[in-house]
């Protein structure tokens, strides 16, 4: 019996294991920089602070209020910064892209360090436009696929609320599975982009998208394995880490490795995705490989 | 007069009102100050209701008054002028005024018994603001005056526009909320009522944060509708007539109320179930009520109670929690305050979009709120539907039966009620999780309240008039979530049993009455027999907030004497401890482990309120201690010998001050314990980290 492509498409990541752990490393470190202002002012709020212990037991909303009020500065400073952390991470999205291919293209005899940098330098600036495409893109695609769904939500009673509910609900899932086919349709453009080591990113990602929307089902189904995989084994995670709480040193501890593997499990199945969609990915000059 | 007089007063008047209703005594019906005898026609087309009513008013104090007051709410929605759309700026609880849906009432008719025609004499009056464009309040001069007890009967002919709803009263599409409808006669308060030295008429415009006040009496009301439409109403219905030209008219009628509000629906789906009293309370309930009450099982037994939802078809799987939340309710307003008097509660279902109709109170009825989705998982642990049910219900109580004045006293009603639906909503639904237990998200109602108290709640009090507030968000907070706090601060301090009591108290002495804060001070102060003056001064008529903290907590070891000891009887001269001397003897109590320590404890009051606090202190192998600071000072520091090192403190450890608008500072201890803080890091880590993966790759 053929295994299933996304199965396939885990095996290699498991080969990869050292590319998973240094694109975890890389989630880590700019987090923990971002950590360090924040928890030494837990330490400096909460260390002395008995009150502070009744949130080992449950988030208290009122003392959560009471500690931001001891520094509205500091929380006021949180939007722009997870504004700073969201936009440094899209921007090392393409150079991560880069380095995650080129290392999976072309495995030579460079240490991963210098593929990792090298293909994440080359490819920076073509996978940025790129990436930069997508967001219109996906937006356009998602818009169309959920327009019927609002205009029928539209037209009906107010009464109707039943079928607003369910039309709507159909709406934005049509709507994430556009922004999904856009994702999936850059990492095809992505991949051509950088094995035949082409310019003209944008082009092949429209193309790309052209090729997922006629031909969906191969990537879907990929990635639809692959995401129920990391869905579930994230939940189970999750599920672990309410179980152990965080009542204790010993429980904090087990929480941080736990949500480090949940991390890691990303980590896991972008290298999946990625290796499951290179079979796919269309010549970047033109012609497609997408197979049934 | 002052505060002791006043108390003094105050309790002989209570001590002779119960005496005259008996202890514990719920009075049976209301002083029937007012009867309408109403009709109305809805047209459903234009949206238009017409009607005509028969008022008959009886004068209940000792004056001679020359004049009616009405209220005219619905002009409240004629235009951009009107004192209500200036203030709210056409918004209202998160709805905005829809386009072009203004609605207004006219008096077509105003005529005594006799046919005098009163028309003529009617002025419009703004009491409040000097807003000429307001019509909410009219005032009409009386050929004669109306002697005391004497009765005047007049007839009013009316037409309406409703509009469309956000603001409570209104239609969406087919869907009526049928409220403050008719020309309403105000109250004319007699010399002493509320603490009135002359008798007036008691009338206020239709203000953005104000609500509603009118007199005790009778309604019997019949309402024509289009065949087809589902009515629900306040009140019992008497008869039910189909008409030849394709109406129906359904007659209700209630007495011992205030006010009369129905609503219309073609697709109402009417629900009928009883509220059996002896089913829904156990003997080992009412006798434990009872107790905690201090009455006789007899009085506090429930009546039984026909409840009538009328739910949008869509909700129909909510029905269960509908019905539940009423019935909770039903019991424990009824066994804390006193059974509910009447035959029928109505609830009623707007449509989910019609969001300006929802939650909202009137006599024996009351509108709700739900949505499609909350009967589906996760959406099913949001529970708006049992929010509202029991906050509208409670308003049966404070409002309904206790007819407050929610123009100038809005926390009397609103406060009382929301310290009431936390309590109820806390029994029915779990401390934690009453309001929302979503996806692992628990929020509590009391937790809601408190959420509310910090420092920037600084710039209004309790006790102001309803439109005298700097914002809507200050309207909202010193009406209901500050006044809960209050009371519950006022509960931790007088204990569970005697705040029962003094609720029930309060509640029997006021039913169908009109009281003021100083009534409700007065019970307080009675029942617990403690001078609450200060305490009410610095919560209610006071803008300040409450924040007692532990400043600093140091422990160090007691030092041994040093320096020059007093000459003892017969010595040659004094003699000099040194440092030497000193620290060997340290070291010995240390090694045989009896060095006491000397630990210093700093408190201050943050706020402006000052209430007494308790404050425990734990030491190192000792059993916690509890001392009691007065908290009549801004700041205080104890100094504290013994044998154990002292480890922490903390104000208020039962948490029976939920006033206090800040409980981080309310404990400090002397050894750091960061298990907290590395678990709030941990948090923010995870944050960052998923968004970090989410985005980058």
């Amino acid at each position: 019996m053929r295994s299933l492509p996304f199965v396939l498409a885990l095996g290699r990541a498991a080969r990869e294991r050292r590319l998973a752990i240094l694109l975890w490393i890389l989630q880590l470190l700019p987090a923990l920089l971002a950590t360090v202002p924040l928890a030494a002012f837990f330490s400096a709020t909460l260390g002395p602070a008995p009150s502070g212990d009744r949130f080992l037991e449950r988030l208290d909303l009122v003392l959560l209020r009471d500690l931001v009020e001891t520094n509205r500065a500091l929380f006021g400073a949180l939007g722009p910064v997870f504004g700073v952390v969201a936009a440094i991470a899209l921007l090392a999205n393409a150079f991560f892209a880069g380095g995650a291919l080129e290392t999976l293209l072309r495995p030579d005899r460079r240490s991963l360090a210098l593929r990792f940098a090298g293909g994440g330098a080359r490819y920076f600036a073509r996978f940025l436009r790129m990436g930069l495409a997508a967001v219109p893109l996906a937006a356009l695609v998602g818009g169309l696929a959920s327009a019927p769904f609002w205009i029928a939500r539209g037209a009906l009673s107010f009464r109707a609320e039943a079928a607003k509910f369910w039309l709507g609900l159909a709406g934005a899932t049509a709507a994430a599975l556009g922004v999904v086919a856009v994702l999936l349709a850059l990492d095809l453009a992505r991949i051509a982009v950088a094995r035949d080591d082409a310019r003209g990113g944008v082009r092949a990602l429209l193309r790309a998208t052209r090729s997922l929307v006629r031909r969906p089902a191969a990537p879907f189904s990929i990635w639809l394995g692959l995401a129920t995989t990391l869905v579930v084994a994230v939940a189970l995670l999750g599920a672990l880490r309410n179980a152990v709480g965080l009542g204790s040193g010993g429980a904090i501890l087990a929480s941080f490795l736990l949500l480090q593997l949940a991390i890691a499990a990303r980590a896991f199945y972008r290298i999946a995705l990625w290796s499951g969609e290179i079979a796919l990915a269309p010549a970047a000059g033109g012609g497609s490989r997408i197979r049934p | 007069m002052t505060p002791p007089v006043r108390r003094a007063l105050g309790s002989l008047a209570l001590a002779v009102a119960g005496a005259a209703t008996g202890h514990g005594a719920l009075p049976k019906e209301a002083p029937r100050v007012v009867d309408y005898s109403i009709s109305v026609r809805l047209d459903a087309e234009k949206k238009e209701i017409r009607g005509r009513q028969r008022v008959v008013w009886r004068n209940p104090s000792s004056d001679d008054v020359p004049d009616l007051w009405f209220h005219l709410y619905l002009n409240a929605f004629r235009d951009n002028r009107s004192t209500f759309h200036r203030e709210s700026r056409g918004r209202l609880r998160g709805d905005e005024a829809p386009v072009d849906g203004w609605g207004w009432i006219d008096l077509e008719e105003l005529k005594l018994a006799d046919g005098t025609d009163l028309l003529p004499a009617l002025q419009f009056e703004h009491p409040d603001d000097d807003n000429a464009d307001d019509r909410t309040v009219a005032r009409v001069a009386l050929p004669r005056a109306v002697l005391p007890g004497e009765e005047l009967a007049f007839d009013a002919v009316f037409t309406a526009r409703l509009p469309k709803v956000y603001a409570r009263a209104g239609y969406f599409e087919d869907f009526f909320a049928v409220t403050q409808w008719f020309p309403k006669l105000a109250v004319y308060e007699p010399e002493g009522l509320r603490g009135r030295e002359t008798g007036a008429w008691n009338c206020h415009q239709y203000h953005a944060n104000s609500e509603f006040y009118a007199d005790f009496g009778r309604y019997r009301v019949e309402i024509t509708v289009p065949d087809g439409y589902v009515v629900g109403a306040t009140g019992r219905r008497v008869a039910e007539t189909k008409n030849a030209d394709g109406t129906t008219t359904f007659v209700h009628e209630q007495e011992d109320v205030h006010d009369f509000a129905w609503s219309a629906d073609p697709t109402f789906v009417e629900v009928v179930e009883p509220f059996v009293a002896a089913d829904e309370v156990t003997p080992a309930e009412l006798a434990r009520i009872a107790e905690l009450l201090d009455r006789d099982p007899e009085e506090v037994r429930l009546r039984d109670v026909e409840i009538r939802l009328l739910m949008q078809p869509s909700h129909r799987r909510q029905i269960a929690r509908h019905l539940k939340a009423v019935k909770l309710s039903l019991k424990w307003f009824g066994l804390w305050y006193g059974a509910y008097p009447y035959p029928t509660i109505t609830v009623i279902d707007p449509p989910q979009d019609a969001t300006g109709a929802t939650g909202v109170e009137y006599p024996t009825l009351f509108f709700n709120g739900s949505k499609y989705a909350y009967h589906i998982w996760p959406f099913s642990g949001i529970h708006e539907p049992e929010i509202t049910a029991v906050h509208e219900f409670g308003h049966q109580y404070w409002y309904g039966l206790v007819g407050s004045n929610e123009f100038e006293e809005a926390w009397l009603d609103e406060g009382f009620n929301t310290y009431s639906t936390a309590k109820v909503l806390d029994l029915g639904y779990g401390e934690r999780s009453s309001m929302v237990s979503f996806l692992g998200l628990e929020i509590g109602a009391a937790e809601v309240d408190q959420l509310g108290t910090h420092h920037e709640r600084r710039f209004d009090r309790i006790g102001a008039r309803s439109w005298e507030y700097s914002s809507n968000g200050q309207y909202g907070f010193n009406s209901y979530s500050r006044p809960a706090l209050v009371l519950r601060t006022l509960e931790g301090i007088l204990g569970e049993t005697t705040m029962a009591r003094v609720m029930r108290t309060y509640h029997e002495r006021f039913r169908f009455a009109h009281p003021r804060a100083e009534d409700f001070y007065a019970v307080a102060e009675e029942i617990s027999g403690r001078d609450l003056d200060r305490f009410f001064e610095q919560t209610i008529r006071g803008s300040g907030i409450f924040d007692p903290a532990v400043r600093r907590i140091e422990s160090e070891p007691l030092a041994e004497f040093r320096g020059r000891r007093a000459a003892e009887t017969g010595a040659a001269e004094a003699a000099i401890v040194t440092e030497e001397e000193a620290a060997e003897r340290e070291r010995a109590a240390e090694d045989t482990d009896t060095r006491g320590w000397r630990s210093w404890v700093d408190l201050r009051q943050l706020g402006e309120i000052e209430l007494p606090v308790e404050v425990e202190l734990r030491f190192e192998g000792k059993a916690p201690e509890r001392r009691i600071w007065a908290g009549d000072r801004r700041w205080e520091v104890w100094t504290l010998d013994g044998p154990e090192r002292l480890l922490s403190v903390e104000i208020d450890p039962d948490g029976k001050l939920p006033l206090d608008a800040d409980r981080l500072n309310n404990a400090l201890r002397t050894r750091d314990d960061r298990t907290s803080a590395h678990a709030w890091a941990l948090r923010a880590l995870a944050a960052f980290e998923r968004t970090f993966a989410f985005l980058g790759l």
